[in-house]
């Protein structure tokens, strides 16, 4: 009893010591409604850009890189296609190794200024924000499925567990698998976990840290468990790899929360064994023994060298060993019924300290989960080594948080539920009588997926769901039993239908075999150097639909032998299909085409724009060049497909006529020119088509508009820019609009004003006319005065009149007398250059008015 | 007498060459009767000693001040004259004159508005008379002209008047040249004042009566002649008429002048009025004065 009670606390210390394993990001979610505007974000996958470099930084694109994102709020920047190895070349042909996944905060800059500030970039030729995967890729309709990378990648395709066509083809989980989540309780009544979850009672879910079959609802326990189970296609939430389909009344897989962390330490090992004693034949760990003995955040040397030191505890092992033994069998070790699986198997995560080591999951019993980002590298803080057996998403993981809501956590705690789900995912599937922890295993770590971390990672392969599934498969699809071949061009274009295994499942794709020699024998896996083969993926094609695809690269007007062979996930082929021959065409010269009619013939204000479509008859891919007839040319790739458009700037070279051309080139050589001729019609100035007459105001505060385009106009057509120069502001005020002025009279005196027109090419016409507003008092007016040579007299009517000048000598003498005529506007000028200094008296009269002045001439 | 006569051709022919086109004479006030006494005459100044400094040896002294709203202009002349014998062969006269102009408006060359500016004249001279003889005497009168047109156009002139006379019981007659001077500038232009070749002589052929008449030509200007007529009463109180043709661009317009005296003691009141002219009517004169 003693020894008992020994070995009960030291477990319990034990229990004590071990930690979870997340990393939360500081996002809480609620199930709260989108906004329009997280709708529209909705419809990208946030913080990421594709971003092509123009060819111009084609050997320098990390210089390039690096200037456009000095000072970005960057994450990462990779290519968006790694280095090809031996296709590289081709890779670089095609310019894709200009592309980049740019990743950045997208809370620090906004998607719209994200595009603005590469738009800036001249080296910047595309910047596009990728899209998230259509709703047709998106098999349930929980509205947070689209941010769960991690299940199917819209930023880096391919690299996620692979588990969309399982849930098509395969299953998305049985209610009879039972995970024990050994971690932070779950929340039982979370309203995406709940109809998932077996409720605390002595068959189902217990507590730990209390022995109590009351659960205490964990974050992290939570996060863990939604991984696994959340409910599927129930309009909440997240989706979880082994959630069921709702819609469809299918359960998933049942979690049983086996609670351990709380208030005290829980007993992990008995938590362990009490999944195995009650249904459970998956033991999810997220969790590990504690390295930062001090918890400052860092491992030093002495705590490392410690660690390497620390293995599993016996306690532990012996439970990790009992639930491998016993898990789904009875007392003697045979399979219960009503279990899915023969013995158990317990998955770790391998911890967050960027160790070499961790345990209890390097325990060899234990499957190792190392987790990984969502570009397919090792997350930064993921354990790491040999004895790590398999890599799962761990970064900015979706799933379910405590109290019905949802948010992200990383570390390997998130990437270890992925191997738990997938495993639940094999075990509903293929589960039952005779089926064994070991088959499960087997499935699981020879169906993952090698390509996508490499090994250097030292995290093992990625998950992949559809590779555990269909691991070690015999049956292969059908032979495609008919099919047709059509010649195009240096192509043959095969047609046929797409065939299943034998529980009609669709092929997972076609290889296409051309030959110029017999076929008869072919390998479909080894086929021999002289054949030519296509590699046709099915995608979402269902069984029967038809197929088409060609096998391109062939020469010209050469017959040749054709066939095909669909395979499986495991590269299981079917037979070949029954041989057939074809006779390739003659390569046809590619095709330019626009539908714009118009003439060539730019004014110097306007642009002209002429979209050329380029395209193929045969379908080989086309080099566009183009001329360069002036500087006033440019072109550009237009928004559709092998659409280019011309574009001519009147105003950016001199009048004359230009050729040009567009000319595309196919893969072999041939090309077609399309030779354009513009011509850029001379500039004129504007001009004066009607003078404006000068006006005499007598009051302060009148109003009146003027049109400045009728005044002046441009004889090319163009739109003017106007604009005016008021003489005497205290006169007269003139609000521009466009082309109207609006005008007010401010006080007595006389303005001149000036209106400019002018054209794009900068060509100006000026038009000037004065603005006299008058008291009334004043009818006669004589300046300047002083006068040194010509006395202009004006008197207040608009249009000239006669009238009597004389001027008189300060001695009475008369020096001038005359009959002149003179306006407001139209001053008579009386030379006084010969009249000595002196005063004179100015007397004039007009219409019975008269008035007398004195003038100096100096 | 043949040098001065020689002088004075020379003159002459400089100033005939030199105003050619000009449309007047540059400050023709100079050419203004300022005692009102002559005024009322017509302008017959040409033996008055207030106007020829010759004329002093032979006529009592004289000082005056006298006032002049000046039709043309509607100005106010302000003149103080005097002629002062010092004995029978030799005397000295001075003039001063201020001349009010009205303010005018400033326009600027666009015809805006740019304040006002009141012009003034002012004149300042002084002159020597001397007898030969009993009945001949010369007399020479220098003057300071200046004309304040603005404040950037202030203009100054000399010139000398230079006559002859002869005296007799009942006659006196004058000839020389008035307004001799240096001409106005104004840029690079220069205006020739209205310099005047004068005859003149009075006549008394009854005690009480005076006749008088002179006879002038303004260079390049036209011809302009006076007479008048003086009657006294117990030398006490006068009475004088006048006429004065002007022509050409002779400064002084053609008018009918009309005065009155009156004489106490050498006290002396003297008004005369233009009219019969255009512009020149309806000029007063007053002048107070003090003969001795």
């Amino acid at each position: 009893m003693k020894k008992a009670f020994v070995l009960l606390i030291g477990i319990t210390c034990l229990a004590a010591c071990v930690r979870q394993e997340p990393v939360q990001e500081p996002e809480p979610e609620q199930a709260v409604a989108l906004t329009q505007e997280e709708k529209d974000a909705a419809s990208f996958v946030p913080g990421v850009a594709y971003i092509k470099l123009s060819s111009d930084c084609d050997g320098h694109e990390i210089q390039a890189l690096k200037q456009m994102l000095a000072g970005f709020p960057v994450k990462s920047a990779k290519r968006l296609f790694p280095d090809a190895g031996e296709f590289e070349e081709r890779t670089r042909r095609e310019g894709l190794h200009l592309w980049y996944v740019v990743e950045y905060d997208d809370k620090e800059i906004p998607a719209t200024k994200a595009a603005v500030h590469f738009d800036g970039f001249k080296d910047v030729e595309i910047f596009e924000r990728p899209r998230r995967v259509k709703s047709d890729a998106l098999p349930f309709n929980d509205p947070r499925l689209a941010d769960q990378w991690h299940y199917i990648n819209g930023t880096y395709p391919g690299v996620d567990i692979n588990v969309n066509e399982v849930w098509e083809n395969y299953t998305t989980g049985n209610s009879n698998v039972i995970v024990s989540v050994v971690d932070g309780g779950v929340d039982l009544e979370h309203e995406d976990l709940a109809a998932n979850c077996l409720p605390g009672g002595a068959n189902g879910s217990k507590n730990f840290t209390n022995d109590t079959y009351v659960i205490t609802p964990d974050r992290h326990g939570t996060h863990v468990a939604g991984t696994i189970a959340a409910v599927n296609n129930n309009g909440k939430g997240v989706s979880g790899i082994a959630g069921g389909n709702a819609k469809k009344n299918i359960g998933g897989v049942k979690i049983m929360s086996c609670q351990i962390f709380g208030d005290q330490g829980g007993n992990s090992p008995a938590a362990i064994k009490w999944g195995a004693d009650h249904g459970a034949v998956i033991s999810q760990n997220s969790w590990g023994y504690v390295y930062d003995l001090d918890n400052n955040g860092v491992i030093d040397s002495e705590e490392r060298a410690r660690g390497e030191n620390i293995s599993i505890s016996g306690a532990e092992k012996a439970a990790i060993d009992y639930f491998i033994k016993y898990a789904g069998c009875d007392n003697s070790g045979n399979q219960l019924a009503t279990s899915p699986m023969k013995g158990g198997v317990v998955i770790f995560a391998a911890g967050n300290d960027t160790l070499p080591f961790g345990s209890p999951a390097d325990y060899e019993g234990c499957i190792a989960v190392g987790a990984m980002d969502n570009s397919g590298y090792r997350a930064s803080f993921s354990n790491y080594g040999d004895w790590v057996d398999i890599a799962a998403p761990g970064i900015s993981i979706m799933s379910t948080y405590e109290g019905n809501s949802y948010g992200r956590l990383q570390g390997t705690s998130m990437a270890c539920p992925h191997v738990s789900g997938v495993a639940a995912l094999v075990v509903s599937y293929y589960g039952g009588p005779g089926f064994t922890a070991d088959m499960l295993k087997t499935r699981l770590l020879n169906g993952a997926n090698p390509s996508i971390i490499p090994k250097s990672a030292e995290i093992g392969p990625l998950v992949d769901a559809l590779g555990a599934m269909t691991y070690g498969s015999g049956d292969p699809p059908a032979v495609v039993s008919s099919y047709t071949v059509t010649p195009v061009s240096n192509s043959l274009e095969l047609s046929w239908k797409v065939t299943g295994n034998s529980r009609n499942l669709p092929a997972t794709g076609y290889v296409l075999y051309a030959s110029k020699n017999s076929l008869a024998g072919l390998d479909p896996a080894q086929p021999g150097e002289d054949v030519q083969i296509a590699v046709i993926p099915v995608e979402n094609k269902k069984v029967g639909e038809t197929m088409t695809a060609r096998i391109k690269g062939l020469d010209f007007e050469t017959r040749y032998n054709v066939t095909l062979a669909g395979y499986d996930y495991s590269r299981n082929f079917s037979a070949v299909s029954a041989i057939k021959s074809a006779t390739t065409q003659q390569n046809n010269p590619p095709i330019i085409t626009t539908t714009y009619t118009g003439d060539y013939k730019v004014k110097a204000h306007e642009t002209l724009n002429v979209i050329y479509s380029a395209s193929d008859p045969d379908g080989h891919d086309l080099t566009i060049t183009f001329g360069a007839g002036s500087l006033a040319e440019s072109w550009s790739m237009g928004a559709v497909t092998d659409n280019y458009t011309l574009t001519v700037v009147g105003s950016d070279a001199d009048p004359g006529t230009y050729d040009t051309f567009i000319q595309a080139t196919d893969s072999y050589g041939l090309s077609y020119t399309l030779p354009i001729r513009y011509t850029l019609l001379e500039n004129h100035a504007p001009e004066i088509v009607k003078p404006i007459q000068n006006m005499l105001f007598k009051e302060i505060g009148r109003r009146f508009t003027l049109d400045m385009s009728e005044y002046i106009q441009d004889p090319d057509g163009e739109i003017l820019r106007y604009s005016i120069n008021i003489g005497n502001r205290s006169v007269v005020n003139l609000n521009q609009a466009e082309n109207i002025l609006y005008c007010t009279t401010l006080g007595y005196g006389l303005s001149d004003v000036t209106l400019t027109g002018a054209d794009a090419k900068g060509l100006k016409t000026t038009l000037s006319f004065k603005v006299l507003v008058s008291e009334g008092t004043q009818p006669f007016k004589a300046y300047p005065n002083p006068v040194i040579n010509n006395l202009n007299i004006t008197i207040e009517e608009q249009n000239p009149v006669s009238m009597e000048v004389k001027i008189v000598s300060s001695t009475g003498q008369k020096v001038y007398e005359n009959t002149v005529q003179a306006g407001a506007f139209d001053p008579c000028q009386i030379d006084l250059s010969a009249c000595p200094p002196g005063r004179y008296t100015l007397y004039m009269s007009y219409n019975g008015k008269s008035s007398q002045e004195t003038i100096i001439k100096k | 007498m043949k040098k001065t006569v020689s002088i004075f051709l020379l003159f002459t022919a400089l100033s005939l060459s030199a105003a050619a086109q000009e449309m007047g004479a540059a400050m023709p006030f100079v050419s203004i009767d300022r005692n009102p006494a002559t005024a009322a005459m017509a302008g017959t100044q040409a033996t008055s000693a207030l106007f020829n400094p010759a004329a002093i040896p032979f006529q009592a002294g004289d000082a005056l001040f006298s006032y002049q709203l000046w039709a043309p202009g509607k100005e106010n002349h302000f003149n103080l004259m005097a002629s002062i014998p010092f004995s029978s062969r030799f005397g000295l006269s001075v003039i001063g004159a201020y001349q009010a102009g009205k303010p005018y408006t400033v326009y600027t060359e666009t015809g805006n508005e740019k304040g006002n500016f009141t012009p003034a004249d002012l004149m300042a001279g002084i002159g020597l008379g001397f007898a030969f003889t009993d009945f001949l005497s010369l007399g020479v009168k220098a003057v300071m002209a200046n004309q304040k047109l603005a404040d950037d156009a202030k203009y100054t002139a000399f010139y000398a008047d230079v006559f002859v006379l002869f005296h007799s019981a009942k006659i006196n007659a004058s000839a020389g040249v008035s307004a001799l001077g240096t001409p106005v500038k104004s840029g690079d232009q220069a205006y020739k004042l209205p310099m005047v070749i004068k005859g003149g002589a009075d006549y008394s052929p009854i005690s009480g009566l005076k006749l008088a008449v002179d006879a002038d030509y303004y260079l390049n200007l036209g011809f302009a002649a006076s007479i008048g007529a003086q009657y006294a009463f117990k030398d006490m109180v006068f009475a004088r008429a006048g006429y004065h043709i002007g022509t050409g661009k002779s400064p002084i317009p053609s008018h009918l002048a009309l005065g009155v005296g009156f004489k106490w003691k050498g006290i002396h009141l003297d008004v005369s009025y233009l009219t019969a002219s255009q512009y020149l009517g309806n000029t007063i004169s007053a002048g107070l004065g003090y003969s001795f």
